[in-house]
């Protein structure tokens, strides 16, 4: 049976729960004019990289990406899955200190950190161990019926305030593509590149067709282009550069009369807590993943602590903002180089695998 | 399944977010603040309503401090319960201050988050300690004036200009956009008057409008609902909707703005005869002078109230953009173009 629509649910609301925060100022500050530049040249690379990906997974029907490489070269393999390892991990550390900084700002400026980091692992576990991909898939169809009409209700209204005069100039004069070099166009790759690793760990467990993964990423693109064009059209680009979360910060300024909540912002901040919650459960099933395939299958009810307690324990060795922002900064490099090796390293093999099936076929 | 149940209970205790939570009666929520600065310290003014069951009025606090945030913390220290800026609505500046530049404000009411950024900006006329002495005078109203006075589900007119905290952060960052905030003092009948509104540029305050110029300008800015409009020794008309389309272009290398403005009327009251065609010239008139007058002003003041430059985006590029204000502006031009339509005269009729 397809899970179609359960796949697309978790592809959107894995993605939809990091746009909203660090994405809208990095490609802001990556560029001074014509924003659409940056997230369209980000979106573009997310689609290939992706493309490439599920094209390498189709050589291997219902195989996930540990059993094919694991059948191949063990050393070859460990050399691609431990920096997936890491960079998994490490995806879970950075984003889990700064949501839980982003939680800390927003609402609960007065609970201490660690527990707000404890918060967004130990529900994420919980939801890994009770649930495996079944009940993952499963929460992303639930989740999508719950949260979509706080969501997109407010995104609608944080046009309340938009000058659409900001908009211009459309077209950027010369020099327009030097966002390439910046720093802050690498960091704001992350928003792309942080959850579809996910689908090379899917075909064992849940059958998809790749258009499912396509629809999902057209109902993404008008996020990315909302998150970042909502802030420059409300603020101007020159405000909106000297914001944190400048996508929040707008969504606070809506002014609805007839609504009894003064502020709609927490509509928006417990949906996105709640796809980011999903977000870190599919990442930690991803790391079991490996673990269990790959090295011992040791049961998920002692795994999961095991892969929680090091996180936390990352997350707290972080002091402050800053140094999460220079941190992700610094892996982008290493991030990009394990985003791209993997789809590719897979399309090779599976270019050669099925290159080898038919010749075999013919020999026959 | 017991298991699941005990983890899903401890779930529910441990995650209630309730940590270090004050109780709503342990809260003090002022609902305006009033900050003066002199001689290198702010003092600020807490309007927190009491809470009892015979809604009692309200208290004002004070306290002087090196920054606004020490104030407001040494105002909690003394008081029994938690100051709790969330709710608040107006922050009331006096004149001197508005005149030396809220920038910095601004920018730490912005930081702050505790403070939202719908709250406004309002400028007193009148030092602020008589200013607040006399608003919460006791016999008259419930000390909520300042509220509601601002409110646009309540008190809120067309005359009053409305300007929340983040736009006036934007105007200070922006190239383009500047803004007006409303003057008050307290009033003789009623508890607070209103005097106009002020000009800030980058964030300082550069000159003042009278209501009925600030009524013009929330027209042309499209904030008009049911503004009067008094035609004197004439007429008085009420706007019932009004619609404005712009379109910015060079002339002479000289900006020039080119506006329609679509006015749907009813008429209150006339005096004399008169007729509707003759009505509509005289508005047009009187429309056409009120706003060359605030046009004259904002250039002088060299503040572009009404982002004219916004329309200009497209045919400058950046680094010409950012010296709008001070290259382009002085020679701007609106070619104002006013179009009325009596929608009705009311009980009686007219002659065309």
């Amino acid at each position: 049976m397809y899970k179609n629509l359960q796949v697309s649910t978790t592809y959107v609301l894995s993605h939809l729960g990091l746009i909203f925060f660090v994405y809208p100022i990095d490609v802001i500050e990556s560029t001074s004019q014509a924003h659409w530049l940056p997230v369209l040249f980000g979106f573009a690379f997310h689609l290939l990289v992706v493309t490439i990906y599920l094209k390498g997974l189709r050589y291997f029907k219902g195989q996930n990406i540990v059993e094919i490489l694991m059948e191949r070269n063990k050393f070859v393999a460990w050399c691609i899955l431990f920096p997936a390892l890491l960079y998994m991990a490490w995806l879970a550390v950075l984003s889990v200190r700064g949501f839980a900084e982003v939680v800390s700002i927003a609402i609960l400026s007065n609970t201490p950190l660690w527990v707000l980091n404890l918060l967004l692992l130990v529900i994420p576990g919980f939801i890994t161990s009770q649930g495996m991909i079944g009940g993952i898939l499963r929460l992303s169809v639930l989740l999508g019926v719950l949260f979509v009409v706080p969501v997109v209700f407010v995104i609608a209204t944080s046009f309340q305030n938009a000058d659409w005069h900001y908009l211009f100039p459309l077209w950027p004069d010369s020099g327009a593509m030097t966002f390439l070099l910046k720093p802050h166009f690498n960091m704001s790759l992350f928003a792309y590149s942080g959850a579809f690793l996910m689908f090379g760990f899917l075909p064992s467990f849940a059958k998809f067709k790749p258009k499912a993964v396509y629809w999902g990423s057209l109902v993404l693109l008008p996020a990315y282009l909302i998150s970042v064009y909502v802030p420059v059209l409300t603020l101007g680009e020159q405000t909106a550069r000297q914001l944190q979360f400048p996508y929040l910060f707008v969504v606070d300024t809506v002014e609805i009369n007839w609504l009894m909540f003064e502020r709609i912002n927490v509509f928006l901040l417990l949906s996105l807590i709640a796809f980011f919650m999903f977000y870190i459960s599919l990442l930690i099933w991803q790391i079991l993943c490996v673990i269990q395939l790959g090295i011992k299958d040791i049961s998920s009810n002692y795994l999961v602590p095991i892969i929680i307690l090091p996180i936390l324990i990352g997350c707290l060795c972080i002091p402050d903002w800053r140094t999460a922002g220079q941190l992700l900064q610094w892996s982008m490099r290493f991030q990009l180089f394990v985003v791209i090796v993997i789809p590719g390293y897979l399309l090779t093999i599976g270019w050669l695998h099925a290159k080898k099936s038919k010749a075999e076929s013919k020999n026959l | 399944m017991i298991r699941r149940i005990l983890i899903g209970t401890f779930f529910l205790l441990m995650l209630s977010g309730c940590w270090d939570n004050k109780d709503i009666n342990h809260r003090a929520l002022p609902i305006a603040m009033g900050i003066s600065f002199h001689q290198g310290e702010y003092k600020v003014y807490l309007d927190i309503p009491k809470v009892s069951v015979n809604n009692e009025g309200i208290d004002v606090v004070t306290a002087n401090g090196d920054s606004i945030s020490a104030a407001v913390n040494k105002i909690s220290v003394n008081m029994e319960s938690q100051v709790d800026l969330l709710h608040l609505k107006v922050i009331v500046v006096d004149e001197p201050f508005a005149k030396l530049g809220l920038e910095e404000i601004t920018s730490n009411i912005i930081r702050s988050r505790h403070v939202s950024p719908k709250t406004m900006f309002v400028i007193s006329d009148e030092p602020l300690d008589r200013f607040f002495t006399r608003i919460n005078n006791e016999t008259d109203g419930d000390g909520k004036e300042i509220y509601d006075f601002f409110q646009k589900d309540a008190g809120w007119n067309p005359e009053i200009a409305h300007t929340p905290v983040w736009k006036v952060f934007r105007s200070i960052h922006s190239y383009t956009n500047d803004v007006v905030v409303p003057i008050v003092k307290s009033g003789e009948s009623t508890t607070i008057e209103s005097m106009g509104s002020a000009i800030l540029k980058n964030g300082r305050m550069v000159s003042r409008l009278n209501n009925e110029q600030t009524l013009f300008y929330n027209v042309f800015d499209g904030k008009s609902l049911e503004g009067k409009i008094e035609i004197m020794g004439h007429s008085t008309v009420q706007i019932v909707s009004s619609s404005i389309k712009n379109n910015g272009r060079f002339e002479n290398n000289k900006p020039v703005l080119d506006s329609v403005l679509k006015l749907n009327v009813t008429i209150l009251d006339t005096s004399g005869q008169t007729s509707i065609k003759d009505f509509q010239t005289k508005l047009k008139k009187l429309l056409d002078h009120e706003m060359d007058q605030i046009f004259q002003k904002m250039k002088r003041a060299n503040a572009d109230i009404f982002g004219i430059g916004q329309h200009f985006r497209n045919e400058l590029p950046r680094t010409e953009l950012a010296q709008w204000r001070s290259k382009y502006l002085p020679d701007a031009r609106i070619n104002l173009d006013i179009k009325t339509t009596v929608r009705n005269t009311g009980n009686l009729k007219l002659n065309d």
